[in-house]
């Protein structure tokens, strides 16, 4: 084999070998989302007024109750938030109603009826503001069985109305 | 240089690297999560067939293929304001050839995939992921590029 | 869950979609409708919605023919519902803006009851949240921008109230974010607000700055009201130059 020769298959060889790491190529995508900020109106804890005597009036505070209602709100920070009810006078059951006394409410930044603002839920809307984003509102209120008050689950539809902005 | 000698050097090129158009990475479909609610995960399957990120790769078969993805640890709101991690688990990326019958090879897209390009000359990759947005993100358009770069033997 | 809680439809397209997020254990009945409503102060300066006893042609009512679908649905725990929003504008619709007020209604599971023995009164409520969102349908081109009068600012136990009356000019409502700085005699902010503003005619709007801490003494109040909003896509607001003004207060 002649020097040149030599020379060729050592420099072929060579290439050869070097396209072990030969070519490197990219390409392109975008990870994309669109993110929406939401609004939350949860039941929070039921209104429990738990056993109820015939001739006997009970009550749950909104503010101090521990069986008091609560409905979590979040929206956002610092703006305002309007909340009225619809709320019944009587609950029912089958033909046999029983009489709602009063209702009460407050409402609080954090989860904690301590310094809640009170206002009354059956006076119409309640403006508020998402101080942290958040707003708590309790709904407490008074029923007044008869003496005669047959036994039975009582029952009525309360509604939240909460207008964002 | 006697024609032997520059036909051996020309083979020896010829092996050495991929013919220019031999060779084709390319983007085809973005990982898209679509709408994303604040302090809602969300998740894209590799799978999916409209939201998972997709790469195309061409090569020789045969041939192999050394895959690494870029992947973003967040994505930035169009326009400033705000930043939504995104992150990746082993099994959101896989990888399928063209040919009849293949089998799609799931791998860890944070690391590297070998692949040999068997039956056919291409091969397409999948991508998933998920978003963890937290309940304050600004609402917005996020992105951040994802990029495959594949070293051809 | 809704998102997004400002709903905007343009007239090229005339849909748009929200987005139903069921986070709790029980499924949620949902009912979707529109009415026509916009925000309005009341006397303490606070936002409330003013939703007209009758419509008449000069109210830019956008309730009428928006449709929801699906207009009811099921929502089973921690899943999610797209529901399409088409809008049906009448013929000839002029370039303008247009508002509704969409209300999303979300009834639970059966009523809870007390814990009263069958002998017992028990008392449930049937819990029907409704969360009233606006919606914006835009045609054509608008502008936006807001005129800034009668700043005025009192103390109220630990707090500062500032009002100020906010007017909205051009041909669509201004939705931003108003921000309030305190600067004590040294110019650094002694107190703050920043809370989202929507006027679309005209409003009252009170802001608080709390004061509890801060020695008496004059203050200048910086005012600045800016097109934008975190919680909304800034391509959906329309841009209108900043604003900024100042006064000066004094705290007791």
């Amino acid at each position: 084999m002649s020097n040149s020769m030599k020379y060729a298959v050592a420099l072929a060889a060579a290439m050869s070998l070097t396209a072990v790491s030969a070519e490197a190529q990219s390409g392109n995508i975008n990870a994309k989302a669109t993110v929406l900020a939401p609004i939350t109106i949860a039941q929070g804890a039921e209104l429990d007024f738990g056993n109820v005597l015939p001739g006997v009036n009970k009550s749950v505070a909104a503010a101090s109750g521990a069986t008091a209602g609560r409905f979590d709100l979040t929206g956002v920070t610092g703006a305002n938030v309007n909340v009225s009810f619809t709320l019944p006078a009587n609950l029912a059951s089958g033909a046999n109603t029983l009489p709602i006394g009063s209702w009460d409410g407050c409402h609080n930044t954090i989860a904690n009826q301590a310094g809640c603002t009170g206002f009354t839920p059956s006076a119409g809307t309640t403006s508020a503001n998402f101080v942290a984003g958040a707003l708590y509102v309790y709904v407490g209120g008074t029923v007044s069985p008869a003496g005669l008050q047959p036994a039975g689950l009582y029952q009525a539809n309360v509604t939240l109305n909460a207008a964002y902005f | 240089m006697p024609r032997c000698v520059t036909f051996l050097l020309f083979t020896a090129c010829l092996l050495a690297r991929p013919l220019a158009g031999q060779t084709q990475v390319s983007g085809v479909r973005d990982l898209s999560f679509g709408i994303v609610i604040a302090g809602v995960p969300a998740t894209v399957a590799p799978g999916d067939p409209v939201k998972s990120g997709q790469f195309y790769l061409r090569y020789v078969t045969g041939g192999r293929a050394r895959v690494r993805l870029t992947l973003p640890a967040t994505l930035n709101r169009v326009g400033g304001g705000g930043t939504m991690p995104i992150s990746f688990r082993n099994g959101d990326a896989f990888v399928l050839g063209t040919a009849p019958g293949s089998v799609p090879s799931s791998f860890n897209p944070g690391g590297l995939l070998n692949y040999r390009f068997t039956g056919s000359a291409d091969a397409n990759i999948y991508l998933g992921g998920r978003v963890t947005p937290a309940a304050a993100t600004a609402s917005g358009n996020y992105t951040a590029p994802v990029v495959l770069t594949a070293t051809f033997f | 869950m809704i998102a997004p809680h400002a709903i905007y439809i343009d007239h090229r397209t005339r849909s748009t979609s929200i987005t139903l997020y069921n986070p709790g254990a029980t499924s949620v009945e949902i009912a979707i409708a529109s009415i026509f409503a916009y925000p309005v102060t009341d006397s303490v300066g606070q936002l409330t919605l003013f939703t007209p006893d009758s419509l008449d042609a000069s109210m830019p009512s956008a309730a009428g023919w928006i449709e929801a679908f699906p207009k009811r649905m099921l929502i089973a725990p921690l899943q999610r519902q797209t529901v399409r929003l088409l809008a049906r504008p009448p013929q000839g619709l002029p370039d303008g803006e247009y508002w509704a007020r969409l209300v999303v209604s979300a009834k639970g599971g059966a009523a809870p009851a007390g814990e009263a023995d069958s002998d017992g009164i028990s008392i449930g409520f049937n819990i029907e949240i409704r969360s009233i969102l606006p919606l914006t349908y835009r045609k054509g081109a608008l502008k936006t921008g807001l005129g800034v009068s009668d700043i005025t600012s009192t103390t109220a136990g630990d707090s500062l109230m500032v009002s100020a009356k906010l007017t909205r000019q051009g041909t669509a409502a201004y939705i931003g974010t108003a921000k309030g700085t305190l600067l004590g005699p040294d110019g650094k902010a002694a107190a703050s607000f920043e809370e989202p503003i929507a006027v679309y005619y005209e409003v009252e709007p009170t802001f608080a700055l709390g004061t509890a801490a801060l020695p008496a003494g004059p203050y200048r109040l910086r005012l600045e009201f800016l097109s934008e909003r975190p919680d909304i896509s800034p391509e959906l607001l329309l841009r209108a130059p900043p604003l900024r003004d100042s006064v000066e207060v004094r705290l007791p």
